[in-house]
C-alpha cells in the first residue's frame, strides 16, 4: 500500500476500515524517520509514539471519531510538548524539558493525532534557511546541498521527505511559508489571532503565527481546523467565529465548484518584484494564466509603501525579540555558564556562550532599536510604517478578493550561499514580511519546479480573517493542477 | 551650623506609593497571592517566565484599580495599554516587567492632607497605574536566594507630584493615601507584608522661586516612622553638601534604620534605560463608561468625607474625627457604639483613650477587639448613669477584656456600684474632715488646692465607690 | 573602528551578552551594515500616523479572578540550581540591576 501518496481523509478511510492500523502507519514513519536521518529534519523523534498509536488501536477508531485519529504529524521545537524537550534549536534550552503543553499541542493531543518528534529549525526561529541551528542544519531533500528554508526547515523537509503526515511551524516574517515553497507543500500563515501563541516560543509577538504544512489542501484544511480557535490564555487571539474549513470545502465548494463566485485577484506591480528570478516570474505566470481559464478576473494592485517592509520588518522584529529573549538567563532554567565571577557575568556568560551568532546579532540590532535616543527614530517610526503597509493592503483588498504572489525571490539556495551576509540572508524575506506585518493570511501552495526540480512556490493573501476564500481558492488549483500536490521528495538513496 | 544657613534650604518631596491590590489571582495568571506560602510554591509558566507563557489581564485587578484612580480624583483614561519595562535582575523572571509608560491608566488627581497647624493643602498624583510585582530576593552568606511567589502579584504605582515641602508633608500623604486604600478595600494595607511600598524623592533649593535641585531618591521606606526619619536625614545630608559647595549627586540610596541614615547604593555608571516600548501580548483596555460608572457607584464614604460628617453631626473636634475616621473599621465600630449609647464625645474619649490604646499595645486590629459594641456600650451606659465613676470603669473594661464577663456583672460580683446616697457620702465626708484638721485649715486659709487630697481621701474611705462630683460638693459646702 | 566596538560593547552590556574580542569587529560591521539599511525609513513622512504596535485588536472580556493552581514542582525541577526551594544566583549586592 501506498501510504505516502495518501491524504489524511483516506488515511482516516483506511484506519476505520482496519485496512491499516495507527500503529503500522507510525512505525512506518518512524522507520522512515530513521532511514533519512542525514536530512536532519529531526531533533527529538519521540520514543513513546508507536506505544501510544498501539493504545489507540486498542480503543479502536470508529467512523465518527475525529478525522485525526491516529494520523502522525511533527512539530516544530519552539511549541511546548509537557514532558518533551523543547531546544528552540539552541544550545541554552538544550535540555530544557517543558513544564507543560502549548495550547496547540493540548488540541491535537485531545484531537488522537500522533505526535512523532520535535523538528529542526533556525535558532529561535530566526533565519530564513534552518542552517542557523545547534544542531546543525536541515538538508533539503530534492537536492541535499541546498537549503531547506527557514526557520521552519525542519517540519517542512518531515512532510516533503515524507517523514510525517502533515507538521507544524510558526511564521514570523515567511518562516512557514519559505521552507514550504522550497519544499513544495501547501501551507498557510493564518490571519494574526486565529491561532493560539500560549505555549510557543516567542520571537516576536506582534508577528508570530503557527502556520500548517501540509501535501495537499485537504490536509491542510484539516491541520488549520483543529488547532484554530480562540484560547483564554493567549489575549490575542480572536473571538471571531471560526468554522470547519475542511468541512466546507468537501461539501459546500464540492457542490458549488461549477458555480463558485469567480473572484478578483490582485497581482503586484511588476516593479515590486523586480528582485525575483525568471524561472519564479514565469512560475507566476503559469499560476496567472491558470486562474484566468478558471474564470478568475486579474487586477494590478500597487503597494507603495512595500519597499520598506523589510527594513520595518527588522526593527520591529529584534525590538520584540530582544525583549522576548531576555528570559534566557540561565537563572531558573535551560544553560548556565561554568564559571562566572558574578552575577552580571553569570547573565553575559550564560547568554553570550548559550546563544548562537545569528541570535546574538538581532538581540544587539534589538536592543538597539529600543534604546533611549534611538526608540523613536527606529521602533517608533517603524510602528507607525507598519500602519501605511497595512493600509497599502486594505486599499488593494477594496479591488480584489486576494493576492497572488511569489514566496521567495528564489528556489532553494545552496548550503553557506548567505551565510556570510545576513543582509543578504533577510533579502530572502522580501516577499514575505509584509503579509506578517499587516497581520493578514497567506496561504501557500506549490506551483511546480524550475529545471533542476527544485520546487517553486506561491502565495495567496486574503483579507484579514478570509481564510475560506483563500482555502477555496487553493482547492481549486489542487484539482486543476494535481500534479502540483503530494510530491514526496526522493533521496538518492531511496528505492521506492 | 548657622541656623539661618539651614533655613536657606527648601525641600521639594515627592512620593512613588506602590500598593498591592487584594485580588485571589495574581495580575497575568491565575496563581494564588496567598502570603506566607513556602518559596516557589504559588507560581506557574507565567509568572516564572518560562518559554512560550503568556500574560493574561485580571478583571477584579483594573476594576480595583479604576476604584482607586476614582478615589483619588484622577481623571481616568478610557484606552490605555501596558507597556513592557527591560531590565535584568533576578527576582524579574521574564528580565521585563509588564507595567504601564505612555498610556497609563489615569493622570492628575490629588489628595488632600491636614496639617498639625489645621491648615489644608492639596498634594498632585501625576498618574496612577497597573503593573505586576517582581519576585523576592534574600541574601546569604553563599548567595542571594530567589523567590517568585510575589512575582506577578497586581500593583498600583500612586506618583504624586512634587508638592511636599516637609517631613510632615509627606508623611501625612503617605497616611492620607493609605487611609483611602483601605477605605476602598482593594489593598490590605499592611505594611509588613509588603502591601504598601514607598519610594521617596527630594531636592533642595533655595526658594520657592528657583527650579528644582538634583533629586535623590530613596527607595523602598516602607514605615510612616522611617519616612519621617529618612527625610529629616535626608534634607540635613543634602544642606550640609551644599552648604560645602558641593554638588549632589543624582543617585538612588537606601534608608538604614540601623543607623538612622541613608546611604548610596552601587553608583551606576549611566542611568536606567528600560527601553519602554507597547506590550504585544496584551491588548489595549478600552473601558467603556459602564464599567467606570459601576466603579464610582462601589465607592464607599471616603475618609475626608466622613470626617466631616463627623464633625458636623457628631459635634467632634477636628482632632477626634480625624482618628476615629483613620481607619474605616474603627469608624464603623465607633458610629455603631454611639447609635447604641448616644453621647458621640463621650464615646470618642471612650475610643481614643481606651479601645484604641489596647488595640495598639496588643498590636491587633479593631476587627479583633473582644468587645462588640453593645459590650462597651453598656459599661459606658452605667458611667453615664452613674453606677460606676470613670476610674472604676477602666478597671471593669480590663476585668472585661480579660475574661469576657459583661459589665453588669463584673459591677455585682465585685460590689463596685458607686455610692451616690449623699447621706452616706456626708458620714464619710464628715468623718474626713474631722481626721484632717490640719489640711482643713490650709484649705480655710486660701490653699485650694489642697481640695484634691481631701476628695482624694474620702475616696479612699469608701474604696473608691463614692461619686466624686458629690464629694467634692459636699467638701466645699462643708468648709466653704 | 574603535568608535564601532563602542557601538557592540553598549550594547552587548545592555543586553547582558557576551561577545568576544575577536567577535566584535565582525559584529560591528553586520551592525553598521544593517542600520545603513534602515536609513531607507528617513524618506517616510509619518504625519499623524497611529503606530500598529499590536496584531489583532478586538475588544474582550477580561480573565475572571479565580485561582486555578500549577504544579510548582514541575518549574522547580528545571531550576539548574536550586537551594531549599529557591533559585540560587550569585550575591546580588544592592544596585545591582541593570
Amino acid at each position: 500500500m501506498e501510504i505516502l501518496g495518501l491524504s489524511i481523509p483516506e488515511l482516516a478511510r483506511l484506519l476505520r476500515d482496519k485496512k491499516i492500523s495507527s500503529q503500522e502507519l507510525v512505525s512506518f514513519y518512524v522507520d522512515r524517520i530513521k532511514k533519512h536521518k542525514k536530512l536532519n529534519a529531526y531533533i527529538t523523534v519521540l520514543e513513546d509514539a508507536v506505544e501510544i498509536a498501539r493504545e489507540i488501536d486498542e480503543k479502536g477508531i470508529k467512523n465518527d471519531d475525529y478525522i485525526l485519529r491516529g494520523i502522525p504529524y511533527s512539530l516544530k521545537d519552539n511549541m511546548l510538548v509537557d514532558g518533551v524537550r523543547t531546544t528552540c534549536a539552541s544550545k541554552i534550552l538544550e535540555n530544557y524539558i517543558a513544564s507543560y503543553d502549548s495550547t496547540i499541542a493540548k488540541r491535537l493531543k485531545d484531537s488522537g493525532a500522533v505526535l512523532l518528534g520535535k523538528t529542526n529549525l533556525d535558532e529561535f526561529a530566526m533565519g530564513s534557511s534552518s542552517e542557523n541551528s545547534h544542531f546543525g542544519p536541515v538538508h533539503n531533500p530534492w537536492n541535499e546541498a541546498c537549503v531547506a528554508g527557514g526557520s521552519s526547515g525542519g517540519s517542512a523537509v518531515s512532510v516533503s521527505a515524507g517523514l510525517a503526515q502533515f507538521s507544524y511551524g510558526t511564521d514570523t516574517g515567511g518562516s512557514v511559508r519559505l521552507p514550504a515553497s522550497f519544499n513544495g507543500l501547501a501551507c498557510l500563515k493564518p490571519t494574526y489571532g486565529r491561532v493560539s501563541r500560549y505555549g510557543i516560543v516567542a520571537f516576536a509577538s506582534s508577528l508570530d503565527q503557527v502556520g500548517p504544512m501540509a501535501r495537499n489542501v485537504e490536509d491542510l484544511a484539516i491541520a488549520y481546523d483543529v488547532v484554530s480557535g480562540h484560547d483564554t490564555m493567549d489575549s490575542t487571539t480572536s473571538i471571531k467565529n471560526k468554522e470547519s474549513l475542511y468541512e466546507y470545502l468537501v461539501k459546500e465548494i464540492k457542490d458549488k465548484e461549477n458555480n463558485f463566485t469567480k473572484r478578483t485577484i490582485g497581482i503586484p506591480k511588476e516593479s515590486l518584484m523586480k528582485g525575483a528570478s525568471k524561472d519564479v516570474l514565469s512560475s507566476l505566470e503559469e499560476s496567472k494564466k491558470l486562474l484566468s481559464k478558471m474564470g478568475f478576473n486579474f487586477v494590478e494592485v500597487d503597494f507603495p509603501n512595500l519597499q520598506y517592509a523589510l527594513a520595518v520588518y527588522y526593527i520591529i522584529v529584534t525590538g520584540e525579540a530582544s525583549s522576548n529573549l531576555s528570559r534566557y538567563d540561565g537563572i531558573r532554567y535551560g544553560y548556565r555558564a561554568k564559571d562566572y565571577p558574578d552575577l552580571k557575568h553569570l547573565y553575559s556568560s550564560s547568554r553570550g556562550e548559550g546563544f548562537g551568532d545569528e541570535v546574538r546579532r538581532r538581540i544587539m540590532l534589538g536592543t538597539f532599536v529600543l534604546s533611549a535616543g534611538y526608540y523613536d527614530a527606529y521602533f517608533s517610526k517603524a510602528a507607525k510604517v507598519r500602519t501605511l503597509i497595512k493600509q497599502d493592503f486594505e486599499k488593494a483588498f477594496e479591488k480584489c478578493d486576494s493576492i497572488l504572489m511569489p514566496v521567495s525571490p528564489s528556489v532553494a539556495f545552496k548550503m553557506g550561499e548567505k551565510t556570510k551576509d545576513p543582509l543578504e540572508m533577510y533579502l530572502s524575506d522580501i516577499f514575505t514580511v509584509s503579509v506578517n506585518l499587516a497581520a493578514v493570511p497567506s496561504l501557500g501552495f506549490p506551483s511546480g519546479t524550475d529545471k533542476e526540480g527544485l520546487p517553486i512556490g506561491m502565495q495567496l493573501i486574503g483579507k484579514h480573517f478570509d481564510e475560506k476564500t483563500l482555502f477555496s481558492t487553493a482547492w481549486m488549483i489542487q484539482k486543476q493542477k494535481p500534479e502540483w500536490f503530494n510530491n514526496i521528495a526522493t533521496t538518492a538513496k531511496e528505492k521506492r | 551650623m548657622d541656623s539661618e544657613n539651614k533655613k536657606d534650604y527648601k525641600a521639594v518631596i515627592g512620593l512613588e506609593i506602590h500598593a498591592q491590590l487584594s485580588t485571589k489571582s495574581k495580575m497575568f495568571c491565575a496563581c494564588s497571592t496567598f502570603f506566607g506560602q513556602k518559596q516557589n510554591t504559588n507560581i506557574c509558566p507565567v509568572c516564572s517566565g518560562q518559554p512560550g507563557a503568556l500574560p493574561s489581564l485580571n478583571s477584579k485587578a483594573v476594576e480595583y484599580a479604576v476604584r482607586a484612580a476614582l478615589a483619588f480624583n484622577c481623571k481616568i483614561h478610557k484606552k490605555n495599554i501596558f507597556a513592557r519595562k527591560n531590565y535584568f535582575y533576578p527576582d524579574l523572571p521574564k528580565g521585563y516587567q509588564i507595567s504601564q509608560y505612555e498610556e497609563p491608566l489615569a493622570t492628575e488627581g490629588w489628595v488632600e492632607i491636614v496639617l498639625k497647624d489645621g491648615s489644608k493643602k492639596r498634594i498632585g498624583v501625576t498618574r496612577l497605574h497597573m503593573e505586576e510585582d517582581a519576585g523576592k530576593n534574600t541574601h546569604n552568606v553563599d548567595g542571594s536566594l530567589v523567590d517568585l511567589n510575589r512575582s506577578g502579584i497586581p500593583l498600583i504605582e500612586i506618583v504624586s507630584e512634587p508638592d511636599m515641602r516637609t517631613p510632615e508633608e509627606a508623611v501625612s500623604y503617605f497616611k492620607k493615601v493609605r487611609t483611602i486604600l483601605e477605605y476602598l478595600e482593594v489593598c490590605d494595607c499592611n505594611m509588613e507584608e509588603g502591601n504598601l511600598r514607598c519610594d521617596i524623592n527630594v531636592s533642595l533649593r533655595k526658594s520657592e522661586k528657583d527650579k528644582f535641585g538634583t533629586k535623590v531618591e530613596i527607595k523602598n521606606v516602607n514605615s510612616f516612622r522611617f519616612v519621617e526619619k529618612t527625610l529629616f536625614y535626608e534634607v540635613e545630608r543634602q544642606t550640609k553638601m551644599l552648604e560645602n559647595d558641593e554638588t549632589i549627586i543624582q543617585e538612588t540610596r537606601l534608608f538604614d534604620s540601623s543607623s538612622g541614615t541613608t546611604k548610596s547604593m552601587r553608583k551606576k555608571e549611566e542611568a536606567h534605560d528600560y527601553r519602554y516600548f507597547p506590550e504585544p501580548d496584551l491588548l489595549p483596555l478600552n473601558l467603556n463608561e459602564a464599567f467606570i460608572q459601576k466603579e464610582k457607584d462601589l465607592l464607599p464614604e471616603l475618609p475626608d468625607i466622613k470626617r466631616d460628617r463627623f464633625i458636623k453631626n457628631y459635634l467632634l473636634s477636628f482632632y477626634d474625627a480625624d482618628v476615629l475616621t483613620s481607619d474605616k473599621n474603627i469608624s464603623e465600630y465607633y458610629e455603631s457604639l454611639v447609635s447604641y449609647v448616644g453621647e458621640p464625645k463621650i464615646c470618642s474619649n471612650w475610643m481614643q483613650t481606651e479601645v484604641l490604646r489596647v488595640l495598639n499595645e496588643q498590636r491587633s486590629d479593631i476587627k479583633a477587639f473582644k468587645l462588640d459594641n453593645k459590650k462597651l456600650g453598656d459599661l459606658i451606659k452605667h458611667v453615664i448613669s452613674g453606677d460606676i465613676n470613670q476610674n472604676t470603669a477602666k478597671d471593669v473594661f480590663n476585668e472585661m477584656l480579660s475574661n469576657g464577663s459583661s459589665s453588669e456583672d463584673i459591677i455585682d460580683k465585685k460590689g463596685l456600684r458607686q455610692i451616690s446616697d449623699s447621706v452616706a457620702i456626708e458620714k464619710i465626708v464628715d468623718d474626713v474632715i474631722s481626721e484632717s484638721s490640719a489640711q482643713v485649715d490650709q484649705y480655710k486659709s486660701g490653699k485650694t488646692a489642697v481640695m484634691g487630697f481631701l476628695v482624694g481621701l474620702v475616696m479612699k474611705k469608701s474604696k473608691g465607690k463614692a461619686n466624686p462630683t458629690i464629694v467634692t460638693e459636699l467638701l466645699k459646702k462643708k468648709l466653704d | 573602528m574603535k568608535k564601532d566596538n563602542e557601538l557592540v560593547d553598549k550594547i552587548g552590556e545592555l543586553a547582558r551578552l557576551n561577545i568576544e574580542d575577536k567577535e566584535k569587529p565582525m559584529f560591528s560591521e553586520h551592525l553598521k551594515e544593517i542600520l545603513d539599511y534602515m536609513e531607507v525609513l528617513n524618506n517616510v513622512n509619518v504625519q499623524n500616523v497611529e503606530p500598529m504596535s499590536h496584531g489583532c485588536v478586538e475588544v474582550r472580556e477580561l480573565r475572571p479572578d479565580v485561582v486555578v493552581p500549577f504544579d510548582p514542582t514541575k518549574i522547580m525541577t528545571v531550576a539548574h540550581k536550586s537551594n531549599n526551594n529557591y533559585f540560587e544566583v550569585p550575591n546580588i549586592i544592592d544596585g545591582d540591576e541593570e
